[in-house]
């Protein structure tokens, strides 16, 4: 998601999405390689390994 | 990569499943890891010529940032889930207050057998109870407690039984075990006890017997799981 940012050289680019746990919305303000703000402040980003994916196995992870 | 509102709101995440080398960190850090001019530099005509540079790069990225998700506590575990069959027609059928009252006589009649099983109540899912035991014979025991108690105050209840590694989380138990555990239980016919073919080898010896209820799939959950319905 945070890639998109390189095809926008010196744009403010901002970024809306949804919590996969409660729905709510995550917003992200970006410029190139800054942070402009992230709202909530306390969001995360988490990347299963390869092998809880495979673990699964049931595309949750996608 | 899964965002979340916070930390909090990743590990109740229902497909959570922390395998120890997963990555969890705050987006402001993946923001440096994926970078834009990370993603420039990747434009260059020779980007394939130095491809495992730039992957050392992310790689020493991920590290200064202080790297994988520290390893999870885990614990070999016993789990058991109850559920109240035909619940929302029962509640219909009786009104909301007998139902409230119904529903205090189950939960007493569990947390009775739990502490006579030296089980540990873990969550309350709905109607139902997720417990924990050191032992799978208690589990069982347990189990089979509650299911002939239930038709005393007329309920019946299903349950299933599953053994294997759970991940501590507070006071909560996490982890494909949990999983496992929930699915036989979901599938567990009325007043069964269903538990899986780890439960059944892991009491051997004992004097509990099992009927063979075949292979299932568990949704969610990979490969074919032999059943058995605890029988004492």
């Amino acid at each position: 998601m945070l890639a998109v940012r390189w095809l926008f050289p010196g744009q403010e680019v901002q970024i809306e999405t949804r919590c996969l746990d409660c729905g709510d919305s995550i917003r992200v303000r970006t410029r190139d390689d800054e942070i402009l703000e992230i709202d909530p402040a306390a969001a995360v980003g988490y990347m299963p390994s390869p092998f809880a994916q495979s673990r699964m196995g049931s595309g949750a992870f996608n | 990569m899964n965002l979340f509102r916070s930390e909090e709101h990743v590990r109740r995440w229902h497909h959570y499943v922390n395998a120890g080398d997963d990555y969890l960190m705050p987006v402001g850090a993946w923001g440096n890891v994926f970078s834009a001019s990370m993603f420039r530099n990747r434009l260059e005509p020779d980007f394939l010529a130095h491809s495992s540079e730039y992957l050392e790069d992310y790689r020493s990225a991920l590290k200064d940032i202080g790297g994988a998700v520290p390893a999870p506590d885990r614990i070999l575990i016993t789990v058991l889930f109850t559920d109240i069959v035909d619940s929302t027609k029962m509640a219909a059928q009786v009104g909301d207050e007998a139902w409230r009252s119904l529903l205090k006589r189950h939960n007493e009649i569990v947390r009775t057998q739990l502490e006579h099983f030296r089980g540990t109540e873990v969550d309350q899912i709905g109607d139902g109870f997720m417990a924990s035991f050191d032992g799978p014979a208690r589990a069982i025991r347990c189990a089979t407690a509650i299911c002939q108690a239930m038709p005393g105050i007329g309920l019946q209840v299903r349950t299933g039984v599953h053994s294997g590694e759970c991940e501590v989380i507070g006071d909560n138990l996490g982890g494909i075990a949990v999983h496992i555990g929930a699915r036989i239980g979901a599938i567990a016919r009325p007043g069964e006890v269903l538990v899986s073919s780890t439960v059944r080898d892991a009491v051997t010896g004992s004097d509990i017997q099992f009927e063979s209820r075949g292979a299932h799939e568990l949704k969610g959950v990979p490969d074919q799981w032999r059943l058995f319905t605890a029988i004492q």
